[in-house]
């Protein structure tokens, strides 16, 4: 179907809007398919405007605007915190990595570290299921277990604190490029 | 979250929450007024779009919420109304996508929610009025419900249709005959034809 818009389609809507009809364009709108279209449909649609605007329960325009200052307040405040929660975000999930990858790189080391535990309870799981239980043998294991972690320590302790220092100044740096942004 | 803040981030935060005096243009003043203006009929716009009294609650509360936020070039009042329009109809799509809520053309005509205050003087005739017309309105899409509205409620002009509704200005004129042409057809079904006046 073409679309066909008589010229004074426009007046009759205006008029039905307004409610004030002179007698020519009454009498084209009744002879007027198009006019008489938009005249049925402008004047349904605004009798259910003239019902929706005396029983809408709209609120007060104050009670608006405070609504409006609160949800801007916190929509400021939000964003003033925002880059606090993603250094948070951000340390915990370096750290997360940083352990991973220290158990990973230290692997070796960290199997010779619980090395003399497996074995201790695997020597006292194997005397107790003979009923004999070789104190000497544990002590033993436990002196040599001691003194492997000692010195692993002192190893590990050196790569911990250098990621934690690598760590910090990494959190640092994102903390002022995003309060920069 | 952090439960303590530097001083820096202390005075960072203060800054951020005084800046939301200054981020309104309109004063208090000027927006009761435009919202006297402008606060039924865009109510009327949403609810007869969506066909929900609740959802054009919110939608509209929110559109105010967002609008007080833009910076207008001109406070010129038939376009910030327009652009008010535009936020609304923006919101109303962003809702029906997001929420899988089915628009009203969908929904069956018993689900469809009626009045909520009935005790007019004409209240029998208003009812039944309604209950007739948001039965017609539901064989309409929500596109044609938001073009006759603005059209035939608003008296927008195709360019301002184009911008609210976000479509060409070139194609509203089809668009808009169409939606007239099917609405006037579905009234006169129902026998809500009765003449121009």
């Amino acid at each position: 179907m073409k679309p066909f818009e008589c010229e004074k389609e426009s007046l009759v809507i205006e008029a039905v809007r307004s409610g004030s009809w002179d007698a020519d364009l009454r009498e084209h709108a009744a002879h007027c398919e198009s006019c008489a279209d938009a005249a049925l449909a402008a004047r349904v649609l605004n009798e259910m405007r003239t019902i929706d605007q005396a029983e809408a329960r709209i609120p007060d325009a104050g009670l608006m605007w405070w609504k409006a200052q609160l949800v801007a307040k916190r929509t400021a405040a939000e964003r003033a915190t925002q880059p606090i929660s993603f250094v948070e975000r951000f340390t915990y999930v370096c750290g997360v990595f940083c352990f991973i990858g220290v158990c990973v790189w230290q692997w070796a080391a960290i199997r010779a570290w619980f090395a003399p535990i497996k074995s201790g309870f695997h020597g006292a799981r194997s005397a107790a299921s003979a009923w004999h239980l070789d104190l000497h043998g544990m002590q033993t294991s436990i002196a040599s277990w001691a003194e492997k972690a000692a010195s692993l320590q002192k190893s590990s302790l050196t790569i911990v604190f250098s990621v934690g220092v690598l760590l910090i100044f990494v959190a640092f740096a994102a903390y002022f490029t995003r309060s920069e942004e | 979250m952090l439960k303590e803040f530097t001083l820096s981030e202390a005075q960072q935060f203060g800054r951020a929450i005084g800046a939301v005096d200054a981020a309104f243009q309109m004063d208090e003043q000027s927006f009761r007024t435009f919202y006297d203006r402008t606060a039924r009929p865009l109510w009327s716009y949403l609810y007869r779009t969506s066909g929900n009294a609740a959802l054009a609650d919110d939608l509209m509360q929110e559109s105010y919420f967002r609008f007080l936020r833009v910076r207008f070039p001109e406070m010129n009042q038939d376009y910030m109304k327009n652009y008010l329009f535009r936020i609304a109809t923006n919101l109303m799509r962003d809702h029906w996508r997001h929420s899988k809520v089915e628009p009203l053309a969908s929904v069956p005509p018993e689900e469809v929610e009626q009045p909520r205050v009935a005790g007019s003087e004409h209240g029998e005739q208003t009812f039944q009025l309604r209950s007739d017309v948001m039965n017609v309105m539901q064989g309409l899409k929500p596109r044609e419900r938001e073009l006759l509205w603005l059209a035939y409620v608003e008296g927008s002009s195709h360019r301002e249709i184009a911008e609210t509704i976000g479509l060409k200005e070139q194609s509203i004129r089809s668009l808009l005959f169409r939606a007239r042409n099917k609405l006037a057809t579905l009234m006169r079904r129902r026998g809500l034809g009765a003449g121009p006046a």
